[in-house]
């Protein structure tokens, strides 16, 4: 048979088993990263989280699991250049999150929560972030604690590239405490610390998420297949999370004074109605109304209109001109709302 | 270099500021036509009397298929050309017949596009001396002798697993090939660093971040100067006569600015120097001269490379030694190369997140409302972070006086962080939409801008953005192409389409024109942009589906007569 027919059939026959979502699964080919524990890695000895569970859950489907192995340094293109590029089918420990990727990833339920988390010597007695004030705080280059922690200001933050590098200045005692990603923390005290320091998670928003198993969109047999079996295998979970360190027990907010410390958006400070108008109509009359497009520059009302220029305009906003491309917005805007506009629009006229 | 002194000698005596030289000729030696980046060739035998009769002479696949943003140089009667990915080949070609001469094709890492933040792209090669010097986007300069393609050197510049990659070719100085390397979105401290040529030994490396102790360092907040970007990741420039060197650099790291600095317009004397600025360095030590600051405590990735074009003009009656930079934020910044001066600043595309600048600082007078903060979401910021310009080269045509801009209009929202994603973590969810035609709709405009007078003589606008770069002759012309395909000649002073050609995808590449045996040639590396629409939602999409992807370099001919 000539090549061109065998790689025909195989993809057919890909084909057919891709659709027969409820038909048995002959491998499960997972994608993970070579060299990240505690979640995978392809040495010998301890190969993770997301590997054991990966065992386990092809195990209980009765299909091998086989690695595609790639670094998994920046999240979505890690996903496009494994998952999506068809070079594996599962992908353990991506964020469970509506926005990720939804357009060609579809995620299980969550089987784990996890999160940033704090790292320090018990014997500073941590509870509250204000422990903390004017120590030397390690954290992570462009993570979420560095960008909250700055923004609260009152600690001398030490800024990392990599999590190791951040404990390994903790464990030499070069920084009080270091925020990092709380597997990595708990992992790095259970095997580094002995288990001497405290790791307590951290509350916050962008702070914590809950992890999920990614296939491909339209690989629905096998999400809901993967799914069934993680539900299944709760208790197996926590042992895995224990054995690896994760971090549980009471966390230490960012909440409060996040609500506190914000500054109040100035948005507050433009007129209601410019609002209104860069949320509704700038996309075709230009942010502020400073259209260089002339037909559509909303400066020269007066000028064109002169005195039926109020008329005019509350006309076209509420009842649109179809034939000019200008849509109808008295379903969308409030009278109220169109008024608003209007006096901003009255401000801004040349 | 003994054969090349005395003429630049003669040239610092005859030319004063020099850049009257400072034009392509014949040949077309190096990145932008000349040191200054004009990208102007005074050939004139293809002009806008004869150019509708242009057709192709040969062309060269490139042999990779992805974001081609090469501009071939001519030395002697080879063209040397690069493809993307790493690059992938480097040729040197016959340049009248296309014949492979040798073909360099480094082994680059598996899996290196994971580390280049805007695509595996590379922007082509420089020559001194017998050897070709390519930056690679494995972090690593290389010498080639450029009659065999054999490598001579090979020198280490920066880690590329920290996300810094070489994508642009090296400023040739003396004895020096200096190169920077990106990595302003991965938390890179960025550096110019100067390789001997002969030995690929550093000679001098420039912080664009200062450490502690140096000048500028109080302008960061807290350490954040240790991972602060600024990186050079395009070409520089050089001035023979004022013996300086000039580069951009990047938006500082990261986008947060309440890492960087306060959280609001008044950042006062935080700064965040020397990111999103223009640099003049003495090539000799690599000591800094002067510099000047377009977008202080940058949180728009407003990147300060785009090139700086050097020229001599007439200001207030004055021959001034100036430089031109369309800058990401919005303004075209004309400047007193010498001592780093402002002349003057003026918004070339639709703007609205500051509503000029002020002379007497040098500063963006701000719209508050247009900065985008931790928690708030600045909405329709214009331009958006792809700039007013991108790294898409202009040039600047001294016949006509004008400078060809491949300009965009897109604006974005924004919010005062950025999703970073961590190894084995998650990431800050806060999403930036980028995908906003800005205001008229249009999304791009091939401007000729009027740099004495601040002004647009003519433009023509494009519904879909990305146009290529330009070049313009003394034949009254200026070439490039877009992102569907289409190299196009413009007549310079007017504007008017004189003459198309489908190249079958997407051009972001700038053209170059050179001259063998009494014939000009017009060549251009057509390939469209691969990572770039990904960025842009549905405008990406018309953008994909505007051309497929390739890699080819064209070269065009007259008939002969």
């Amino acid at each position: 048979m000539p090549k061109g027919a065998i790689a025909l059939l195989c993809a057919i026959l890909l084909g057919l088993s891709a659709a027969q979502a409820a038909g048995p699964i002959a491998k499960l080919r997972v994608c993970a990263d070579p060299d990240n524990l505690p979640f995978s890695s392809e040495r010998g000895g301890e190969r993770g989280l997301y590997v054991e569970l990966a065992e386990l859950v092809a195990s209980r489907l009765g299909a091998p699991a086989e690695y595609f192995w790639w670094r998994s340094y920046f999240g979505r293109r890690t996903v496009r250049n494994t998952l999506l590029s068809d070079e594996c089918d599962a992908y353990f420990g991506l964020p469970y999150d509506k926005s990720f990727m939804s357009q060609s990833v579809a995620l299980t339920r969550p089987f784990l929560d996890m999160g940033y988390a704090v790292i320090a010597p018990r014997a500073l007695g941590l509870s509250a972030l204000d422990d903390l004030k004017g120590r030397r705080v390690a954290v992570q280059f462009s993570s979420a604690p560095q960008l909250l922690l700055s923004e609260r200001g009152g600690y001398e933050l030490v800024t990392f590239r990599e999590p190791e590098e951040a404990l390994d200045a903790l464990a030499r005692r070069e920084v009080d405490a270091a925020f990092v990603w709380g597997p990595v923390a708990g992992y790095f005290n259970k095997k580094r610390l002995g288990g001497a320091y405290q790791v307590s998670p951290v509350a916050g928003p962008g702070l914590q998420w809950q992890a999920a198993v990614g296939v491909r969109k339209g690989q629905d047999g096998l999400r809901a297949a993967i799914e069934g079996e993680l539900a299944q295998l709760g208790p197996d979970i926590a042992r895995l999370a224990d054995k690896y360190g994760f971090p549980s027990g009471p966390a230490i907010g960012f909440e409060r004074a996040a609500e506190s410390g914000a500054p109040a958006p100035s948005v507050g400070s433009a007129p209601p109605g410019r609002s209104l108008f860069n949320q509704h109509c700038s996309h075709c009359h230009a942010p502020n109304a400073m259209s260089p497009e002339p037909s559509r520059d909303l400066r020269r009302l007066r000028v064109r209109y002169g005195d039926k220029m109020w008329d005019v305009t509350y006309a076209a906003v509420k009842e649109g001109r179809p034939t000019k491309g200008m849509p109808t917005w008295g379903d969308v805007l409030s009278a109220d709302a169109i008024a608003q506009i209007m006096i901003f629009l009255e401000s801004v006229q040349n | 270099m003994k054969r090349v002194t005395p003429l630049v000698t003669l040239c610092s005596l005859l030319c004063l500021a020099s850049v009257a030289a400072a034009q392509s000729g014949a040949a077309w030696g190096v990145y932008g036509g000349d040191a200054a980046n004009t990208r102007y060739s005074t050939l004139g035998k293809i002009n806008t009397g004869n150019v509708q009769q242009l057709r192709v002479a040969w062309a060269l696949q490139l042999g990779s298929v992805r974001s081609q943003e090469s501009s071939p140089i001519l030395v002697g009667d080879t063209l040397y050309v690069t493809s993307s990915f790493g690059p992938k080949n480097v040729f040197a070609v016959d340049a009248k017949t296309g014949t492979v001469r040798w073909r360099y094709s480094p082994d680059v890492p598996g899996g290196i596009d994971q580390f280049a933040c805007c695509d595996v792209n590379n922007r082509g090669v420089a020559h001194a001396n017998g050897k070709i010097f390519v930056g690679r986007l494995d972090g690593h300069m290389v010498a080639l002798d450029a009659k065999t393609g054999q490598e001579l050197w090979k020198t280490q510049v920066v880690d590329f697993t920290q996300g810094s990659v070489i994508t642009s070719p090296p400023t040739i100085v003396k004895n020096l090939v200096i190169t920077g390397f990106g990595g302003g979105e991965y938390g890179a401290r960025g550096y110019i660093s100067a390789l001997d040529q002969d030995t690929g030994k550093e000679v001098w490396r420039f912080w664009t971040v200062p450490g502690p102790g140096e000048p500028g360092n109080d302008t960061w907040k807290g350490d954040s100067w240790k991972f602060g970007g600024a990186t050079a990741w395009l070409i520089g420039s050089y001035d023979p006569a004022l013996n300086l060197l000039y580069y951009g650099t990047s938006n500082p790291s990261p986008w947060g600015g309440s890492i960087r600095g306060p959280d609001s317009g008044n950042y006062g004397n935080v700064t965040n120097l020397y990111s999103s600025s223009t640099l003049a360095l003495n090539p000799d030590t690599g000591k800094l001269v002067w510099h000047y600051q377009s977008t202080p405590h940058d949180v728009w990735d407003y990147d300060g490379v785009n090139e700086l074009v050097l020229a001599d003009v007439s200001i207030n009656g004055q021959m001034t030694p100036v430089m031109f930079k369309a800058d990401r934020n919005g303004f075209f910044y004309v400047l007193n190369r010498k001592t780093g001066q402002l002349i003057s600043a003026k918004d070339y595309v639709p703007i609205n997140w500051a509503t000029g600048v002020d002379m007497a600082t040098g500063r963006p007078i701000e719209v508050a409302d247009k900065r985008p903060r931790f928690k708030f979401r600045a909405m329709n910021i214009c331009p958006n972070l792809l700039g007013g310009k991108n790294w898409h080269p202009m040039s600047y045509n001294p016949q006509t006086g004008l400078v060809y801009i491949p300009s965009i209009n897109l604006c974005m929202d924004m919010e005062g962080a950025e999703p970073a994603y961590k190894r084995g973590s998650f990431y800050l969810a806060f999403e930036f939409d980028l995908g906003k035609g800005g205001p008229g709709g249009y999304m791009s405009e091939l401007m000729a801008w009027d740099p004495v007078k601040q002004q647009k003589v003519w433009g023509n606008k494009d519904a879909l953005p990305w146009l290529g770069g330009t070049m313009t002759t003394a034949g009254g012309l200026v070439f490039h192409g877009d992102v569907r395909g289409w190299f196009k000649a413009l007549d310079a002073k007017t504007g008017k389409l004189l003459w198309q050609f489908n190249t079958g995808s997407g051009i972001s590449a700038a053209p170059v024109t050179y001259e063998l045996d009494g014939k000009q040639y017009v060549a251009v590396v057509s390939g469209r942009t691969f990572s770039i629409p990904v960025f842009l939602g549905p405008i990406g999409k018309q953008m994909v589906d505007a051309s497929p992807e390739g890699g080819t370099l064209f070269v065009f001919e007259l008939p002969s007569p």
